[in-house]
């Protein structure tokens, strides 16, 4: 059954959308899943949500026009959207980006296109960890 | 890993000394000049080359026209102007530092094996698909395999347009956005060598040290991702038949 919050997934690429989906399938996680394939709309509608705000966010750091550390660092600055729970996804191993994404306080940084059952148990464990932390109803 | 670690500065040798035990699975073996370490590579295998880029009168480039180089990293005082050879992956600036190492040792490391990278335009054509991937996320089903293998077709076929168009107007931030988008889609079939080189192509973009690799090895990419599209359909088929 269906009790938690909306997750927002931002991301563009399609075949790592339908991973995203089995992976939470799998992990019996049956929130709702929201998904904007670019910055620009994922804002426009979060900063429509008002009391509504996702539990999560799923953020891809590499995005058309509007970056995803772009993103993250409007979401940052916002009293009210600062407290979602932000997980990059991404296939960037780049120090800079890890460093970047931290620095902008996100919950956890999950490297895409490695072995699927690390990927799965590296969701699953932060999804347990934010869990616990903002007792968050995902 | 075994590195081979080329200077001739007794403080730099000192400092990488220094470093180098952060990373317990790296094996250095060390030389302070370019014929030491043409020997050294006769005697053994190395998985990577950090050398300085002047050593006494001598550059790299004298140790770079040698023939089965491993990857190269050079580390030079001052900005490096001459073509370098496409053995080498990057050239960063001195002083050598903990940040620095961090980023080379993980830029090589990030690869499926250092042996994945492809290292003629006869071995980027090479196809070898590996389905694992794709059978662990649809666990076994045939619906779900066949849904993710649609998308991998349209999406790949609009990335590879994508490569192809910025490619041809040498937009090089372009083409390096695209091709970080169809490594995913590579990854899905497993077709380890052409992650290995997309991840190379991706990191020598924007470095106009590297663009000769960029304009060597890109047009065999853009081939050799057309043969997978074809190459993958009697899987496809095999999958509708069931």
């Amino acid at each position: 059954m269906n009790t938690g919050k909306t997750i927002l997934l931002i991301e563009d690429d399609r075949i790592d959308v339908k991973i995203v989906q089995r992976v939470l399938q799998q992990l019996d996680i049956s929130n709702d899943l929201i998904v904007f394939d670019n910055g620009e709309a994922a804002l426009s509608w979060l900063e429509s949500k008002n009391e509504e705000l996702p539990g999560l966010i799923l953020l891809d750091l590499q995005l058309p026009r509007f970056g995803g550390l772009e993103l993250l660092d409007i979401i940052h600055r916002d009293e009210i959207m600062k407290l979602i729970p932000v997980v990059i996804l991404t296939t960037s191993n780049h120090p800079d980006d890890r460093k970047e994404s931290f620095k902008r306080d996100v919950s956890g940084y999950i490297l895409k296109s490695i072995d699927y059952p690390i990927f799965v148990k590296a969701l699953s464990g932060i999804l347990r960890q934010i869990q616990k932390k903002d007792k968050s109803p995902i | 890993m075994n590195i081979l670690y080329i200077e001739d500065d007794a403080l730099d040798q000192a400092i990488f000394k220094r470093l180098i035990p952060s990373f317990p699975h790296i094996l250095p073996e060390y030389a302070a000049s370019f014929e030491h370490a043409i020997d050294l590579q006769k005697q053994k295998t190395f998985d990577l080359i950090i050398s300085d880029y002047q050593i006494g009168a001598q550059t790299a480039l004298n140790m770079l026209s040698v023939s089965d180089l491993p990857p190269v990293i050079l580390l030079s005082g001052a900005p490096v102007n001459e073509h370098l050879p496409p053995s080498v992956i990057h050239c960063y600036e001195k002083p050598l530092r903990m940040e620095l190492l961090e980023e080379i040792l993980e830029h090589r490391l990030s690869y499926h094996s250092p042996s994945d990278l492809p290292t003629s335009k006869e071995k980027v054509l090479e196809i070898h698909f590996d389905m694992n991937y794709l059978l662990q996320v649809s666990e076994g089903s045939t619906e779900v395999q066949l849904e993710l293998l649609e998308l991998f077709e349209i999406t790949t076929r609009q990335e590879l347009d994508q490569i192809k168009k910025s490619f041809e107007q040498e937009d090089w931030k372009t083409l390096k956005f695209h091709l970080h988008k169809i490594r995913s889609n590579l990854h899905l079939v497993g077709l380890h060598q052409l992650v290995s080189l997309t991840r190379e192509l991706e990191n020598s973009c924007l470095s106009p040290m590297r663009r000769d690799f960029v304009l060597i090895f890109t047009p065999t990419f853009i081939e050799a991702v057309q043969n997978a599209l074809q190459d993958i359909q009697p899987y496809i088929q095999v999958l509708k038949n069931q």
